[in-house]
């Protein structure tokens, strides 16, 4: 039985270890110090942020916010689901804005659902919506017509988000974009570490769980003999 | 500028995907105005006369062409928005226009007759006889052909009118009767043919129903998928219907066209010009296909076979290819 116990012990040790692993991982998929920040920063931090980046995107990309406030009017909730964060868009009509959603939006016209990544990849025209679409990463409900505009509109425009929101620090944009590259690059590193560790523990989990089985096998052999004695 | 062992014409719903097609190699972009005289009407998309005009300086600059889809039908009594686009487009410098109705046809080679003019898949021209009238009596130099043609039949159809022919290369397969189609109007109200759009995003909607998704046009359910199985153009045309008890696709399956491996038989067929479709695509899908079928053709032209079949799998109807009418495979 002594073994037994070491072997629990033992197991429970790289269960948990490996679900830290798979939830690290998780958060460090792509952009992977972007998401992790994002993953971290409250609410009412992350708004302000939203709000100097929005500022900043109205004087880069003017065209983008005119053809936006030229759309009928709606609200869109985005759901970036591996964020603690959603968002809520407004445009059209004359007015644009991007909000940190506070408690329930059931108000909203439409609503896109995807990972951060697939949603800064269309942000960003590196990927095809109707491709996320197609193969299901991307999910949407409401008025299909106000996210085909939107959509549309945003496609319109040649964005960098990473120039977008180092530009925010003046002098110090081109040292912020190269610190933010190099984190990025260096969390990258991280993250294959970590899924390769990942793996390594996955293959612990599935030699233990073998042992584990083989274990039960034979307690259940030893009571079923110990029964039989009883009993003769 | 060389000359392409195909001409390759590309879509631009949006400025940005224009200069992605020029970027990725296209010869040609075709794109139409922000209103109902192009087959593209979705909401956000398309130009206006100054993105037009900027548009085709970039092209210009670098060698390549513009083509202006005005490519629906007048609505009766309502014409001036079709000729507003056709003396736009001859403003704009555009190098052709793609038009289908005969009236607006007829108003191009009274008012425009320097503005060179092509043929629309729309107007369904898919026959010898066809195709000579509008040449013949509108001055048309290039047609698009229907998606309902084995290439033998493109090599018959160029032999006997001697036309300059566009024939799809990548996109959708519908229910092969283009132009002619009303099967999205029976369930929206709107026309594909005069309106631009069908399957309007207005009409759409995606219901989440105990695990599945719903995808519905108008008041009708077109299709309903499980989780993580892939989904395809709310359009009625690929819509999953229940008959004899069985839900199956009866028009049409989620595929998309691909002929990328047939772009020599093409050429031997005395096509002209490949039509990329998707200008309410992304530029992100403009930027990939157009860039594959660009080093596809530069490798023929370089006399390499090399095949680039599966390079595109990802970004197709569906996930699925296929050759479509040019091989009639189903036959």
């Amino acid at each position: 039985m002594k073994q037994s116990a070491t072997t629990s012990c033992k197991s429970d040790y790289i269960l948990f270890y490996h679900r830290v692993l798979i939830v690290m991982h998780g958060n460090l998929s792509k952009f992977p110090f972007t998401q992790f920040a994002m993953r971290v920063l409250p609410a009412s931090i992350l708004q302000k942020i939203v709000d100097a980046l929005t500022h900043r995107m109205r004087s880069v990309h003017p065209r983008l916010f005119s053809n936006l406030e030229r759309l009928e009017g709606a609200t869109v909730l985005i759901e970036p689901c591996d964020l603690p964060h959603r968002f809520i868009l407004t445009f059209g009509a004359g007015e644009s804005s991007l909000e940190v959603a506070q408690g329930d939006s059931e108000d909203c016209d439409a609503t896109i659902k995807g990972n951060l990544s697939a949603l800064l990849d269309m942000l960003e025209g590196r990927i095809d919506g109707d491709k996320l679409f197609f193969s299901r990463e991307l999910e949407i409900s409401g008025d299909t017509a106000v996210v085909v505009a939107l959509r549309n509109t945003l496609d319109r425009e040649e964005i960098c988000l990473l120039d977008d929101v180092t530009s925010l620090l003046g002098p110090f944009a081109d040292p912020a974009r190269r610190a933010i590259v190099l984190a990025d690059a260096f969390a990258e590193r991280i993250r294959a570490y970590l899924e390769e560790r990942a793996q390594k523990a996955n293959c612990a989990c599935d030699s233990l769980r073998e042992e584990n089985e083989e274990l039960k096998k034979k307690l259940a052999t030893f009571e079923a003999r110990g029964k039989r004695r009883k009993a003769s | 500028m060389t000359v392409s062992y195909l001409e390759l014409v590309c879509p631009a719903g949006t400025p940005a995907a224009l200069r992605a097609a020029i970027d990725a190699g296209a010869d040609t972009v075709y794109c139409g105005y922000r209103n109902c005289t192009n087959a593209r009407n979705y909401p956000g998309l398309n130009f206006d006369q100054d993105e037009l005009i900027e548009g085709v300086e970039y092209a210009h600059a670098r060698g390549r062409k513009v083509l202006v889809a005005i490519n629906t039908f007048p609505r009766a009594g309502d014409e001036k928005p079709w000729h507003k686009a056709v003396d736009e487009a001859a403003e704009a410098k555009a190098d052709a226009i793609i038009l289908a109705d005969i009236g607006v046809l007829d108003y191009a080679t009274r008012h425009q007759p320097h503005l060179r003019r092509h043929l629309s898949v729309q107007a369904s021209a898919a026959n010898a006889m066809s195709v000579s009238f509008y040449r013949d009596r509108f001055g048309v130099k290039r047609v698009v052909l229907p998606r309902v043609l084995s290439i033998e039949d493109v090599a018959a159809l160029i032999e006997k009118t001697g036309m300059e022919t566009e024939v799809f290369a990548f996109g959708s397969v519908g229910p092969m009767s283009e132009g002619r189609c009303f099967l999205s109007s029976y369930m929206t109200g709107l026309s594909p043919t005069s309106e631009g759009v069908c399957a309007p995003a207005s009409h759409v909607a995606y219901k989440e129903e105990g695990g599945c998704m719903k995808s519905c046009l108008g008041c009708v359910t077109l299709n309903q998928f499980e989780k993580d199985e892939p989904a395809p153009y709310p359009t009625p045309c690929k819509g999953r219907y229940i008959t004899h008890g069985e839900a199956r696709y009866l028009f049409e399956e989620p595929i998309g066209l691909n002929a990328i491996d047939l772009l020599p038989q093409l050429k031997a067929a005395g096509v002209t010009a490949l039509k990329i479709e998707g200008r309410q695509r992304s530029r992100a899908y403009v930027a990939e296909v157009v860039g594959t079928f660009r080093k596809a053709l530069d490798a023929l032209a370089m006399g390499s076979s090399k095949s680039f079949a599966n390079d595109l799998k990802n970004v197709a109807e569906g996930g699925r290819e296929t050759f479509g009418a040019y091989k009639k495979g189903w036959r």
